[in-house]
């Protein structure tokens, strides 16, 4: 009995030391490598990781499903769940929420988007632990997924008050300083209509908020961090964001001009980090790389690209990419959201060190919105496509110093809709029209982006309506708009000129009406680095009519010789041949487009 | 040969009890009642020793019987009552050497006692003999936990009642019993753990016990129920007044009670000249819950299946009779429902909205060797629990367990000494974002109590006043349990030096 009662005791010390849990190898710093050879081949779907898919019920807390400003339960084991589908829909890699811990609520809404950072060295807690984090991110990556990572650098999260009213207490209202400090317009009238001031989110203030009392001014109003642990209105962390220094605190932007987009608390009371300052800039860098390290992300998606000077992300840029090449890591795609149709302004950000590629918003309203939503003429396309490919364009042309390796201008990040606008089908309920500007999308020059739901058909509004929850789809990979997006991503991924031709604008319309090329955009993807490789896409963004490559008895001119013979992808049935004088004259009924290569590159079954 | 049939029926019909379910995480046990002792207590003396001798069953208390006249026998009379108090109970206040108070430094959900807060149960008890085996008693149990008045100033107590609950003895066999009430129902412990390895129930039901002639063996099925005051099990909504009367009145939207059935199965054989013996024991317990509906958000429902779960067990022990000496050996295996403390409500369910899934595990140990002057008492256990979730890597996914070693040098018949060591671990299933590695919580202890006891020498001899001392050595991922500003979260070593007091006697709360 003593030989028992010994070996039972040595069993149980044992497995108190040692533990039993298996940890597949998650545990502990592990190596980081390169994933992606050409980010052009990518095809990117953007998730809001709450929403997705809900795999883990033990991180349910505050889940309120039914109210769209609230958490609703997606996690990173969701996601994990749900790679199959992800991988046969085409998807190649994923944008997920920013993964930092959050302000947990405020006013009744949540931080389930994540783009309220409290704690930038922690992970929300809703969305699963840096094992379950890390696993989804090893097994998308066994499959050929990358992972991108959504962080925002300008602001964090509601986390401190200005005490206008210097009386210790974070006020609802403090009378009448709004019209007072903000300038007044022309005419007189202030500019802001507030006539009380949150202290959680005053008027902007050129000279910095500043406190306020019966007698008047009486100089910069102290910020005090608040202490809520309940609703994680705490102080941030690291450190150095609990210093007045880290921020610009001169209160909320009333008008999204220059100075106000770059130093004022974004809406909502999200306080604007103090960028230039040397010690909030080393602290970004390095959180930032920290969670790359830890997490072998492969990409950032950087918000409110606009709304931070081109100084920082001169510093961000380059010293990310040194830090994860001395790990190992190559290719680290940078992408910013400059939300914005200003295509001067949101290329300004991929020259110079900085960006390697951004969202680009000037085609979501060019073309997107105008042309396939609003039926805008086609030659708003070119005109835009212009300002990037020509000669001193928009964007940059030569890929960033140990970036992705490829010129910003042949790498940015196109979409249909996103987090931040209405869906496709909210504006424009067309399942063709959609149909067809997802077929624009995979067949331009740069990298697709697929707003999730898009494949299920949703069609939520503006912000949070726009952020359904996955689930609700039953994830049916049957569904038309699956199979849809599934066959255009199969196509872009097996023919190279899709992927890495070079563009050529064929024909593009500055007409509307009933004339015989309205809505008719067409363009090339040849050449560069797809080599021989050849197609053609000729789209109708009419809704109500059939329009040809024809005008006046021209026809569109295309860069193979005479004879040429083309099959169209989309319908293999579908033949034609390039005219003798190098004309192409195509028929394309109302809403849909077709996609031609020469019959001897054609592949069979996509 | 009936009644061992008679036992296995009752075991068969208890475990074939519908299915597996899942359930909530289990949240430490509820601050139990250390064992007690009734010194003055007769001894059955087949039964183990120790940490607490069980109630005699089919018998009448000496003190309950009139004085007996020496060298005249007569006959008793009946009916014949008693009402008796019995108590366990600790008083315990102590410093952490810093000018702080002292505080329990436990990572593990049943740490050692050494460093444990107040508690106390007050029992009143009646008992009835109406013939001869025949009796009937009605046992009430107040419990008290700290901080306590003198303490904190603050005039008021926490109060529960444990116990309330009649038992009937001899009606149809004298072997056989019954009872209903509410009632701590439970086994062996684990002495210097505070805890019951193998079967702890705290329930509102009814029970019946049938014990084989000689008392060696015996067969106890219970049913009861419990209705934790959690969303999960319960929820509550105001609602207009109906007939059109102002104002609102409270329905229940979920009042889903759980049901609870166990079977024990407990048998010694008799050995060092019947003194002692081996004990074996079989234990289940079945697990229901209906299902319901709860309300998510006004005029918003969601349906709560149903869930059930399973438990089996088991325990074996030796003890020789003499000076408390014995060892246990306990195991048992929960699923479902059953992976949970009976009022416990779990963390995370499945994507089923169920507990289907959940497991825990134990193993434990218990000990104690006496030689006059020396002995020794040991406890240990591992656990293991996860959580029903899909995700495997989460907080409540606990691995634990601990191991206490405590020698004893007895000064004399009334005072002694006693040093403890201990060493305890607790792996939960997420990283330590600071290390980057698992959540492995270790800490080590080393105490020194010298104690005296007017009762005597002996481990379990009670009550004693004692001296505690206690150091404890806790690793980073330990202090990293405690939230930020908690001293706890950033002392490596704490500090213990208090004074107390624990007796227990005539109590019947830890009968079988």
């Amino acid at each position: 009995m003593k030989t028992k009662r010994f070996t039972l005791a040595a069993a149980l010390a044992a497995a108190s030391t040692a533990g039993c849990m298996d940890f597949q190898g998650l545990e502990g710093e592990r190596p980081i490598e390169t994933h992606v050879q050409d980010w052009r081949s990518e095809v990117v779907y953007q998730l809001m990781t709450d929403r997705f898919a809900n795999g883990d019920y033990a991180n349910d807390y505050r889940v309120v499903e039914n109210a769209p400003a609230r958490y609703h339960g997606g996690d990173y084991r969701g996601v994990e769940e749900k790679l199959d589908y992800l991988e046969n829909l085409g998807v190649t890699a994923l944008w997920i929420s920013p993964i930092v811990k959050n302000v947990e609520t405020d006013a009744g809404v949540d931080g389930y988007h994540g783009y309220w950072t409290q704690d930038f060295t922690q992970l929300n807690p809703h969305f699963g632990d840096l094992l379950s984090l890390r696993r989804m991110i090893d097994k998308a990556h066994a499959r050929g997924i990358k992972v991108i990572l959504d962080i925002v650098v300008n602001h964090v999260g509601q986390v401190f008050y200005y005490d206008i009213n210097l009386n210790g207490q974070a006020d609802e209202r403090v009378g009448g300083t709004g019209p007072l400090i903000a300038p007044k317009k022309p005419d007189g009238t202030p500019t802001s209509p507030v006539s009380h001031v949150n202290e959680y989110d005053p008027d902007y203030d050129p000279r910095g908020v500043q406190a306020w009392t019966s007698l008047g001014e009486a100089g910069p109003a102290p910020i005090v961090f608040a202490y809520d642990p309940e609703s994680n209105h705490m102080p941030p962390e690291p450190p150095i964001f609990q210093e007045a220094r880290a921020y610009n605190r001169r209160g909320r932007v009333w008008e999204w001009n220059a100075e106000q987009t770059l130093y004022g608390d974004f809406p909502g009371g999200l306080k604007d980090l103090n960028t230039e300052n040397p010690e909030v800039r080393q602290a970004l860098i390095d959180v930032f790389v920290r969670w790359v390290e830890l997490t072998d992300l492969d990409g950032f998606r950087i918000d409110t690209l606009k709304h931070v000077e081109h100084d920082f992300w001169k510093t961000f840029a380059p010293a990310v990419r040194q830090r994860l090449a001395q790990k190992g890591k190559n290719n680290f795609f940078m992408f910013g959201e400059s939300f914005d149709g200003d295509d001067k302004l949101v290329g300004s950000f991929t020259f110079g060190d900085e960006v390697d590629s951004v969202f680009y918003f000037p085609q979501y309203y060019s073309v997107i919105r105008d042309v396939f939503q609003e039926g805008k003429a086609t030659k708003q396309i070119e005109d835009l496509w212009n300002q990037r490919l020509g000669p001193n364009g928009n964007y940059g042309t030569t890929p960033q110093p140990g970036g992705i390796g490829v010129p910003p201008n042949k790498a940015l990040v196109n979409f249909l809709d996103n987090h931040d606008v209405g869906r496709f089908l909210f504006f424009k309920n067309d399942k063709a029209a959609l149909n067809n500007a997802l077929l624009f999308l995979f067949t331009e020059d740069g990298i697709p982006c697929v707003y999730y739901g898009t494949e299920q058909g949703f069609a939520g509004g503006n912000d949070p309506a726009n952020r359904e929850d996955l689930w609700w789809s039953g994830y049916s990979q049957a569904s038309p708009d699956y199979q849809w997006v599934r066959r255009l991503a199969n196509i872009r991924r097996s023919y190279k000129a899709l992927t890495h031709g070079e563009v050529k604008v064929t024909w593009a319309s500055d007409r509307t009406g009933s004339e015989s090329d309205a809505g008719i955009f067409a363009f090339e993807r040849s050449g560069g680095d797809a080599g021989d490789a050849y197609a053609l896409i000729v789209l109708n963004t009419k809704g109500d009519k059939e329009s040809s490559t024809q005008f006046n008895a021209a026809g569109m001119k295309v860069s193979v010789p005479g004879g040429t013979a083309f099959v169209n992808v989309l319908d293999p049935n579908e033949t034609v041949s390039v005219a003798g004088d190098g004309t192409l004259i195509v028929n394309v009924p109302a809403s849909s487009g077709k996609l031609f290569v020469r019959s001897s590159d054609v592949i069979a079954g996509l | 040969m009936n009644r061992g049939a008679w036992i296995i029926g009752l075991a068969a019909f208890a475990l074939s009890r519908p299915g597996l379910a899942q359930d909530e995480p289990a949240p430490p046990p509820p601050a139990e009642p250390a064992p007690a002792e009734p010194a003055e207590a007769p001894k059955e003396p087949a039964e183990p020793p120790p940490a607490h001798p069980p109630m005699v069953r089919g018998k009448v208390p000496a003190f309950m019987g009139p004085v007996r006249v020496p060298g005249k026998k007569r006959e008793l009379d009946y009916p014949r009552s008693s009402f008796s108090f019995g108590s366990y109970g600790r008083v315990v206040v102590a410093s952490d050497g810093r000018g702080g108070e002292g505080r329990d430094a436990d990572v593990v959900a049943r740490g050692t006692r050494i460093d444990e807060g107040p508690y106390a149960e007050l029992e009143l008890r009646r008992d009835d003999e109406w013939k001869k085996d025949l009796s009937s008693r009605i046992v009430t149990t107040l419990a008290i936990g700290g901080p306590l008045f003198h303490y904190d100033g603050k005039f008021d107590a926490k109060l529960a009642v444990r116990n309330l609950y009649l038992e009937e003895r001899g009606i149809g066999d004298k072997g056989l019993s019954v009872w209903a009430g509410s009632r701590m129902y439970r086994g062996d412990d684990i002495y210097l753990l505070d805890f019951w390895p193998l079967d702890n129930l705290n329930t509102v039901g009814g029970g019946v016990r049938f014990e084989l002639e000689g008392g060696k063996s015996f067969a106890a099925w219970h049913v009861g129920l419990n209705r934790a005051d959690d969303p999960f099990q319960y929820q509550v909504r105001p609602r207009p007044a109906p007939q059109n009367q102002p104002g609102t009145t409270d329905v229940e939207i979920l009042n889903r009670p759980r049901l609870v059935s166990s079977l024990k199965l407990s048998h010694i054989v008799p050995m060092f000249g019947d003194k002692g013996g081996i004990k074996g024991v079989v234990y289940g317990e079945v697990h229901r819950l209906p299902s319901g509906e709860r309300e998510t958000q006004p005029g918003r429902y969601e349906d709560v299946p149903g869930d059930s779960g399973m438990l089996l067990g088991g325990q074996v022990g030796l003890f020789t009779g003499e000076h408390d000496t014995f060892v246990n050996l306990f195991f048992r295996h929960g699923r479902g429902l059953a992976a949970y403390g009976e009022l416990a409500t779990p963390q995370g369910t499945s994507p089923e909205r169920t507990v289907e899934g959940a497991t825990e595990t134990r193993i434990g140990i218990a000990g104690n060797f006496e030689h006059n002057p020396f002995a020794v008492v040991v406890g240990g256990y591992f656990r293991s629990f996860r959580e029903p979730t899909p995700e495997e890597y989460n907080f409540n996914n606990v691995d634990e367990g601990i191991f206490v070693v405590r020698p004893h040098v007895f000064l004399g018949d009334h005072a002694g000494v006693a040093v403890e060591g201990s060493y305890q671990a607790q792996q939960r299933g997420i990283l330590n974002i600071a290390t980057n590695q698992p959540v492995h919580a270790k800490l080590w202890r080393f105490g020194l109590m010298p104690y005296l006891s007017p009762a005597g020498a002996g481990v379990f001899k009670r009550p004693v006043l004692r001296l505690i001392m206690a150091f404890t050595q806790r690793n980073e991922d330990a202090r990293s349990l405690y939230a930020h500003d908690d001293v706890f979260a950033r002392r490596k070593v704490e500090q213990f030096y208090g004074i107390g007091a624990e007796w227990w006697f005539n109590s019947s709360s830890y009968g079988e």
